[in-house]
């Protein structure tokens, strides 16, 4: 379909080629694009069940772990030991360029403490506090990784699809538009080309006989 | 009546008072006959919350019980009616006893005032409400509810610790808080404390108090057990450094010999030297409690080495065979005194492990446990 502003023109049938080109290797960047995201969000899935098997597991133990530590010391007994807690785990967010995505990596630090460090007297508590305390640090640490993967899947997807409807566009629009406009510029170059050539065989033909 | 001399040892200025001795012994031997049984336990495990707080209701915990407003208390109220009870059992019995009786009982309770204490400066510092921590403390040592309640009172920290100047543990938390805010400073004042505790426990039972020498033998083996089962822990869950600060001094084992035991990491190594320990039989047959009556002792002594080799978890099975057979053999040396402190702190030691029992028995069926699982958790 040819659009309304373009010039029959050498220079805009040029202007459309131009385009063609630039809309086609636009094209093939974006599909190298959305492959290679397609690809990394796979890749992050597969880590996201992995993780989510692992979450389950690690959940299942803790709460067990947990549960015979209330047995043992009571829930009285881990209050006080949470409250013994002086150091919060921290937790920074960043990133990395993925195709230039930027995909967020959390650095934890602090969730995994030796015993001395995590703030309860070694003298007054029990070993099921330590299995309580390990524990819910792996599960925190997995629920961190974990997180950061579902970030990635989240921010993949959403690119990926508007990579799609981009790729869509440029695949089943705006690329077969150009063409269509390259096509009628090029038919009616043709057409005044002919045009001209028989104006100007009348010209000559009419000076001819004046002669 | 214990007086503390000028060097820090007790004096016992009373006259020993056998026939008080006697009737003291007598009335907590049958109290603690008429503490909850074995089979009643096993019926415990498979009621249901309602029906366990009736039952204790029925069995010496009345007064905590029947304070609920509604006739279902809920798993944490129980838990607090059971501290209740211990802390008052532990008051009855410090009313019970009398001369040297009483000085040993006194003692040996003041390990309560480290727990109280340490809650209320960690609730404080945490800014938790004072209804929250007065919850959890068990006012069942020197430091009874009104003290408890002054502290609770107290606002900032310093002011707790100036309100602590007469307890006996003060030089303690005054040396370990002159910088408020290093890190880990509670798990050091605590240990710190503790090991003050323990140390003043065995000068004072060595300073010639009558009946103190045979609870220095109970001590001993207890001091050996704690220092045992922390360094197991921190083997597997720190990397290897001198454990010697976190142990206790004054135990059959010393601190040099347990610091010597830390640096072996091959199994033979370990064997040779745990065979050397007076513990040595008391954990083979808590192993044997756990795995079976054939277990011999070389296969129990595997398992300990598998698991200091190892650095292996959990230890916490081990710990509850551990807690049954040490009261069997507080049980036997009580029988053995049968009008020493023993059998008050074989009574107190039972009590406080039928309130651990029936807390296990609650927060197991709340948590949905195999009734199964939970007996392995009661000590009977």
């Amino acid at each position: 379909m040819m659009q309304g502003d373009i010039q029959t023109t050498r220079a805009g049938l040029q202007a459309v080629r131009r385009k063609i080109q630039i809309a086609e290797n636009g094209h093939r960047l974006l599909k190298l694009k959305r492959d290679v995201l397609i690809l990394e969000l796979i890749t992050i899935a597969q880590r996201i069940r992995r993780s989510e098997q692992d979450l389950g597991g690690l959940l299942r133990g803790a709460r067990e772990t947990l549960s015979i530590a209330k047995m043992m010391e009571g829930s009285l007994g881990i209050v006080i030991v949470s409250i013994s807690v002086e150091e919060s785990p921290e937790i920074r967010a960043g990133s990395r360029n993925v195709m230039g995505m930027q995909l967020p990596v959390f650095t934890a630090n602090g969730i995994r403490k030796e015993l001395s460090d995590r703030g309860y007297g070694l003298i007054g508590t029990s070993s099921v506090i330590d299995e309580a305390a390990e524990a819910y640090e792996g599960l925190t640490e997995t629920i961190v990784r974990h997180a950061e993967l579902l970030a990635a899947a989240r921010i993949l997807s959403a690119e990926i699809q508007r990579l799609k409807r981009r790729v869509n566009a440029l695949e089943f629009r705006v690329i077969p538009d150009l063409y269509a406009t390259r096509d009628a510029i090029v038919l009616r170059r043709d057409e005044m080309e002919r045009e001209e050539h028989s104006r100007i065989f009348w010209v000559k033909r009419r000076k001819g006989s004046f002669r | 009546m214990g007086l503390r001399s000028g060097r820090g040892n007790w004096v016992n200025t009373a006259a020993p008072n056998p026939s008080g001795t006697i009737y003291t012994c007598t009335r907590l031997r049958i109290r603690a006959h008429q503490l909850i049984p074995r089979e009643d336990y096993l019926r415990m495990i498979r009621m249901g919350i309602p029906q366990i707080a009736r039952f204790i209701g029925e069995h010496g915990y009345a007064r905590e019980i029947h304070i609920f407003p509604g006739s279902r208390p809920d798993i944490d109220r129980i838990e607090i009616a059971l501290a209740a009870n211990l802390a008052a059992a532990c008051a009855d019995v410090r009313g019970l006893t009398t001369g040297h009786l009483k000085t040993l009982t006194d003692w040996y309770l003041h390990r309560w005032d480290i727990v109280n204490v340490m809650i209320v400066l960690r609730g404080k510092r945490r800014g938790l409400p004072a209804d929250r921590i007065r919850e959890i403390l068990v006012p069942a040592g020197d430091l009874d509810s009104a003290a408890l309640e002054v502290l609770l009172g107290t606002g900032s920290f310093d002011d707790i610790v100036a309100e602590l100047k007469n307890w006996r543990l003060h030089p303690v938390i005054e040396r370990e808080c002159q910088n408020i805010n290093r890190p880990c400073l509670f798990a050091g004042l605590e240990n710190r404390l503790w090991q003050q505790y323990y140390t003043d426990l065995i000068r004072n039972c060595g300073s010639g108090i009558p009946g103190g020498e045979i609870f220095l033998d109970s001590l001993r083996l207890e001091i050996d057990l704690a220092n045992f089962r922390n360094l197991l822990r921190l083997r597997a869950g720190s990397a290897p450094k001198d454990p010697a600060g976190q142990m206790i001094a004054g135990g059959n084992i010393t601190v040099e010999e347990l610091s010597a035991l830390s640096l072996i990491g091959d199994h033979d190594g370990f064997v040779s030297a745990f065979r050397t320990f007076r513990l040595h039989p008391l954990l083979v047959e808590a192993y044997r409690s756990l795995a079976g009556p054939d277990i011999s002792a070389g296969e129990a002594e595997d398992y300990i080495a598998d698991r200091w080799v190892g650095r292996k978890r959990p230890l916490h099975e081990m710990e509850m065979a551990v807690a049954r057979v040490r009261l069997n053999r507080m049980a036997g040396l009580s029988k053995r005194n049968p009008f020493s402190v023993l059998p008050v702190i074989l009574y107190l030691e039972r009590k406080k492990f039928e309130v651990f029992n029936i807390r296990a028995i609650v927060r197991g069926i709340g948590d949905g446990i195999d009734p199964e699982k939970i007996a392995q958790y009661v000590v009977i």
